[in-house]
């Protein structure tokens, strides 16, 4: 009877196999599953086994580097011994050395300090930089009620003395977590991580601002009269020097050095020692500059774009050598490789047409910042063309193939920035016309898109190295408006949350919801 | 491993590039292997660099010959993979879990084994089947609900509703 059953059971297919086993199954007594479970246990195929939390905690890092954010967090709850591994110091730590390279140095460098930090442990930091990563991709932000007053002031000041929304841009400036904005004679320095912290610096003399920079403890402020004036912020002390025009393209500070750049020359000024240099430039007929000034290696670099050529050219000026023995030296050139050899790129979608149309393209500069400068290239045609940079710590040309949206109507991209963070290269368009914000992250080499109705206004983004503030200048009504809005992790919100408890609770409880 | 050693061990390579060494697992069984596959361990070539003769079985305590053998037969399929390059460790994190065909078909084992594979890549400093293992086990985890992944790895579910709930309530945000 046994060799007959055994027989025929082999012979079922598939299906009725499975139907069979399902009935068989009805009629087991407790011993017989405990005997399946020992079979089951031979059977090397079906082995299972708990894996991630079994590995070292090197070798879980390196699993988990794969996975998403979101899934790190969601995977708590596969068991008890899963959530201990997640949420453990030792691994959060390799997690966020691993992602957050930068905040994580920040945060290691706090400790040592033993700084006010309100970060408690490596979970802590992870768990926040996490979140706040993942409200960011997300574009959900928090408003910032802290800063109601100095917006008040500041709107009423641009909605009097700048008739357009473009010039309000001109009034402001962001850097390093410092919103600065001025009026006549008077800059305004207000650090976004403690609003308290906010200072006046007066301008001498009755000169017009035309141009501020925050850099390390200084702000330097160009003003119409030609003079650079730098104060150092902790102490309200002010340095001058004169400078032999106002006629400057670009101001860029850095640490402690200062970069006023001229069409044929840049002056280089260190506040600190008063030393100051003139670098003579070759003459660009046409085309686009951008300027970037390195503060460890001293090495200032411009990039010139235009229809036909793309080129670095870099000059060191080792620190503290005097200028006349380190200059002239030829600027080293180097040229981009032709446009004509890149391949066209895969779109996300096939339905794009991608061609290199210089002759009828715009180009569209990018703030060259640190180590990366990019240019993004525009078409007219409706079409974002690929991202162009020059990476200076590997000195090669990258070129970023996506092509993120097809856009209809005009393209009035002048608020096309980048921003290259430690942990993350922004790019930044903010197109009014159709609305949106494109953002490239380049540690995850994605593109993120903010569409929301809040999105569809003219933003600043405030340099910071995780990625946290957004400056909005808003068309409000009659008015005009500037919001500064931030992103959170989950403990920074928690912490907020408990300071503002019933001041502005109904105020900002609205607020909170839309994250 | 110093400089003026490098020299004598490439003419030697040269000399006799397919001597056999002998391999010996922790369970005491010998493995005879081409040497240049066993080189594609960092661990045994740089004890081949420091030791110019080596006549006797070399002891492997971390590993079992089954696990061994599947190492070595990883070892001679990619025996002429070209070396990583020296910065491959930055940027493995933006390469995608892809995994080629051949090493897919090599990882369909059980998952002791695979954990076996794991630490035993580690052991040996195999850098690139490391990567495979990593992420053959990141791919049974990817895009899997908890449920999912408890069902993979035959895990408890120990937690009580309430404990579970919690812990959703405090990932809020990665559970969207």
């Amino acid at each position: 009877m046994e060799e007959s059953l055994l027989q025929s059971f082999s012979t079922l297919p598939q299906q009725e196999r499975r139907k069979f086993l399902t009935e068989l199954a009805s009629h087991f007594h407790p011993s017989d599953w405990w005997h399946l479970d020992g079979l089951l246990q031979q059977q090397t195929i079906y082995r299972r086994f708990d894996i991630v939390p079994a590995l070292p905690i090197e070798l879980a890092v390196q699993v988990l580097q794969y996975l998403s954010l979101p899934e790190l967090f969601r995977n708590r709850r596969v068991s008890r011994y899963w959530h201990r591994i997640l949420s453990s110091d030792a691994i959060c730590r390799g997690l966020a050395l691993q992602r957050f390279p930068a905040t994580s140095r920040e945060f290691i460098l706090s400790q040592k300090l033993e700084s006010h930090s309100n970060i408690k442990s490596w979970r802590h930091l992870f768990e926040d930089i996490a979140s706040r990563r993942y409200f960011f991709s997300k574009g959900k932000y928090i408003a910032y009620p802290q800063l109601d007053s100095l917006i008040t002031e500041f709107s009423k000041l641009a909605a009097c003395s700048h008739p357009r929304l473009r010039l309000h841009q001109e009034n402001l400036a962001t850097w390093d977590c410092r919103l600065i904005f001025w009026k006549h004679q008077e800059v305004v320095v207000c650090n976004l991580h403690d609003p308290a912290q906010t200072m006046c610096f007066p301008i001498p003399n009755r000169e017009m601002i035309s141009a501020c920079a925050t850099h390390s403890e200084f702000l330097t402020v160009l003003t119409s009269m030609g003079k650079c004036h730098t104060f150092r912020m902790d102490t309200g002390e002010r340095r001058t020097i004169s400078l032999e025009s106002c006629a400057y393209i670009a101001l860029i500070a850095v640490t402690s050095t200062v970069a006023i750049i001229y069409p044929t020359n840049i002056i280089i000024w260190e506040p600190n020692t008063g030393k100051s240099w003139r670098v003579e430039t070759p003459v660009a007929e046409l085309g686009v500059w951008i300027y970037d000034l390195d503060p460890v290696g001293h090495v200032i670099s411009r990039i010139y774009l235009d229809k036909t050529a793309c080129a670095v050219w870099q000059q060191q000026f080792p620190y503290g050598v005097r200028a006349e023995e380190c200059y002239p030296k030829p600027w080293a050139l180097e040229r981009a490789p032709e446009y004509p050899s890149y391949t066209p790129v895969a779109t996300a979608n096939d339905n794009y047409e991608c061609k290199y149309d210089i002759g009828h393209s715009g180009f569209c500069v990018l703030q060259s910042l640190r180590k990366i400068a990019w240019g993004r290239l525009f078409s007219w045609k409706g079409r974002i063309m690929p991202s162009l940079g020059y990476d200076y710590n590997k000195g090669e040309w990258k070129v970023r193939g996506n092509i993120v949206q097809n856009l209809s109507g005009t393209l009035e991209r002048e608020g096309s920035r980048a921003y290259v963070l430690e942990d993350a290269t922004v790019f930044w368009s903010d197109y009014p016309s159709t609305g949106g914000v494109d953002i490239y992250l380049s540690d995850e080499e994605r593109w993120i898109q903010w569409e929301d109705e809040e999105w569809r206004l003219p933003c600043t983004f405030v340099e910071d190295m995780s990625l946290r503030h957004v400056v909005i200048l808003a068309n409000k009504g009659y008015g005009r408006n500037m919001e500064v809005r931030r992103f959170m992790g989950i403990h920074e919100r928690k912490a907020l949350e408990e300071r503002f408890r019933g001041k502005v609770e109904d105020a900002y409880g609205t607020l909170l919801k839309r994250q | 491993m110093s400089n003026t050693q490098a020299p004598a061990t490439v003419k030697k390579l040269t000399l006799v590039p397919t001597r056999l060494l002998t391999l010996l697992s922790s369970d005491s069984i010998e493995k005879k292997v081409a040497r240049d596959v066993a080189e594609r361990s960092i661990l045994i070539k740089n004890m081949l660099e420091d030791c110019a003769e080596f006549d006797q079985a070399i002891p492997i305590p971390n590993v079992t010959s089954s696990v061994l053998t599947k190492v070595i037969e990883w070892c001679e399929h990619h025996k002429n993979d070209p070396a990583p390059a020296a910065d491959e460790k930055v940027d493995s994190r933006k390469k995608s879990t892809d995994i080629d065909e051949w090493d897919q078909k090599f990882m369909q084992v059980d998952q002791e084994m695979l954990f076996e594979i794991i630490l035993a890549a580690n052991y040996l400093d195999i850098k690139p089947l490391l990567d495979v293992g990593c992420k053959t086990v990141a791919n049974m985890i990817k895009g899997k609900s908890p449920e999912e992944i408890r069902e993979t790895f035959n895990i408890q579910n120990d937690f009580t509703p309430e404990e579970e709930d919690q812990i959703r309530r405090e990932n809020q945000w990665a559970e969207e």
